[in-house]
């Protein structure tokens, strides 16, 4: 007696060996991003600054330099005004698909074609800007953390210690490694009978921590990237305040009457889709100008220790 | 001993690979079966990043470690990637970077840049096709699809040393290392009186004698022995 079982169709060609799902989901990857955070500083476009560097202007005011005494009837002496630069050059980043027709027009369901590609733009500037963000942290002169030892709360401090004898204002960011966070969570599971283990705040941040911003810890915004930059065996994340690390666009000028130019809402990104007929081939480009600097050395502490 | 050779080009001796097993042939390699060019012996699996320029700041860059039975002072260094748009590096046409104005900008706020010519930077393929840029010292070791890094910490120690001997980077202000006994100082004074598990009583002891030895060495004037003495002077042989 013959039976229709499902490796007869198979066999047949009227069953598929595997169907691919509908819908194509991203892969896993670190999504997060502080640029809207209130952490970095935003120096301004340099479209039609006539350079590709802009320069941020420093000045001993307000208080800065104090005021002198000076006994009745003398003369008060001039004094200098104490000035510095910071230049953020402002770089180009960007990524390029090329679609065939066959592999656009064989889509099924909710697929990779044009308009998936350039959205997924938007996120791909924002990964590479806090590669460039987290680059910056190993310019800090200042430090705290030892190469090759795990990351604690001693640690945390000493960076902490560090700014607050700089006369840093009191929000402070820190942007640490996974691998950071997690031997940071393990030091403060071993704080006992102490300010900080008895502050409920702090238990936020033993909690399984998702991606970006995970919680506050002794006043400090705790952020996780994983584009921290590795150095061999250490990982080195930053704290700083507000006004650490400037950052600077450059947005291309509009066409008069661009034809298949997108510009995602919220970011900087230009995306072009070209069409190559010879080839059947459509280009999706995404670019973007950016540039990111530490603007001043006193508000920032590299923290490097051990993965 | 038999040296094996090293994915970097060169040899090393095969009990870093095999520690507390005897060196066995190699049977197997995780590639696909469709083969490609992808080798495990000579790219790493990781993604390619840039070159860097040591910098040191005399104020802030100084680690203090035990080396060769000794405490000392060393130089720790920071880095300047070479990535446009980062700290100050520009963009030139063609795909390269001129970090000179961020270097000099990194010298204004005190640093003293290291030139290349010093031999502290190597650069490893990767699988996507880019190079993976590190100090000389770090030695990758690829398990599966992750590498792990070893740090050879004798020749580095050695060379940051070396760097002071040979008046590359001067020895440390004594008036600028108190600040670091103040900082560790700190540390020991958060941790002290406290409820230690075994783990933590050893490094909270560790950091005590951290904190001793630093205050010797500021007291002799230099590196001190692991018994908190002054090292010895070398005999040197004179010409008759």
């Amino acid at each position: 007696m013959a039976t229709i079982d499902f490796s007869a169709l198979n066999t047949g060609g009227l069953r598929l060996d595997a169907m691919i799902e509908n819908e194509v989901r991203a892969l896993l990857h670190d999504a997060a991003s502080i640029r809207n955070s209130g952490a970095l500083l935003f120096g301004g476009d340099i479209a039609g600054v006539g350079s590709d560097t802009l320069t941020l202007r420093y000045a001993g005011l307000d208080g800065y330099e104090a005021m002198n005494t000076v006994s009745d009837g003398s003369e008060i002496t001039s004094s200098n005004l104490t000035m510095e630069t910071a230049p953020i050059a402002v770089g180009r980043i960007g990524l390029r698909y090329d679609l065939t027709d066959l592999a656009a027009l064989t889509k099924l369901g909710n697929d990779i074609d044009v308009f998936r590609l350039s959205e997924s733009m938007a996120g791909a500037f924002e990964a590479r800007f806090m590669e460039m963000i987290c680059a910056t942290f190993t310019g800090f002169s200042s430090s705290a953390g030892t190469s090759g030892v795990d990351m604690s709360v001693d640690d945390f401090m000493d960076a902490l210690y560090l700014l607050e004898i700089a006369d840093n204002p009191s929000q402070l960011f820190a942007v640490l490694h996974p691998r950071q966070i997690a031997d940071l969570q393990s030091s403060i599971r071993n704080e006992t009978a102490n300010a900080i283990a008895f502050n409920p705040a702090h238990h936020e941040l033993l909690k399984s921590l998702g991606q970006g911003f995970v919680g506050d810890f002794m006043g400090v915004q705790v952020h996780k990237s994983s584009y921290c930059p590795i150095n061999g065996a250490d990982r080195e994340g930053a704290m700083f305040s507000a006004g650490a690390i400037a950052y600077a666009l450059g947005t291309p000028v509009p066409l008069a009457a661009p034809s298949g130019e997108i510009r995602p809402a919220g970011t900087p990104v230009l995306v072009e889709v070209e069409r190559d007929s010879a080839f059947s081939l459509t280009k999706v480009v995404g670019t973007a100008y950016t540039g990111a600097a530490i603007v001043e050395q006193a508000r920032g502490v590299l923290i490097s220790t051990d993965a | 001993m038999v040296p094996s050779p090293h994915p970097l080009g060169g040899a090393i001796p095969h009990h870093i690979f095999f520690r507390n097993h005897e060196p066995r042939k190699k049977t197997m390699t995780n590639q696909p079966w469709t083969g490609g060019d992808v080798s495990k012996n000579n790219a790493l699996p990781i993604k390619p990043n840039h070159p860097f320029w040591y910098m040191h700041h005399p104020n802030t860059c100084w680690e203090f470690i035990q080396h060769r039975e000794k405490w000392m002072f060393v130089p720790s260094f920071r880095r300047l990637f070479e990535l446009a748009g980062v700290n100050g590096v520009r963009m030139v046409p063609r795909g390269g970077t001129d970090s000179q104005m961020a270097r000099v900008r990194m010298m204004d706020d005190g640093f003293e840049v290291l030139e290349w010519d010093l031999g502290y930077q190597t650069r490893h393929r990767t699988r996507n096709g880019g190079w993976y840029y590190s100090n000389v010292w770090e030695l990758p070791k690829v398990i599966g699809n992750r590498v792990v890094w070893k740090r050879d910490m004798d020749t580095y120690n050695d060379w940051r040393v070396e760097l002071m001997e040979q008046g590359v980077i001067d020895f440390p202000d004594m008036d600028i290392l108190s600040f670091f006994v103040d900082m560790q100082e700190k540390r020991c004074q958060r941790n002290e009186g406290k409820n230690m598990t075994p783990r933590i009583r050893k490094l909270y002891d560790a950091d005590c004698v951290k904190l001793e030895m630093m205050k010797k060495y500021i007291e002799l004037e230099g590196p001190v022995t692991i018994e908190g003495k002054k090292p010895k002077a070398k005999k040197v042989k004179r010409d008759v």
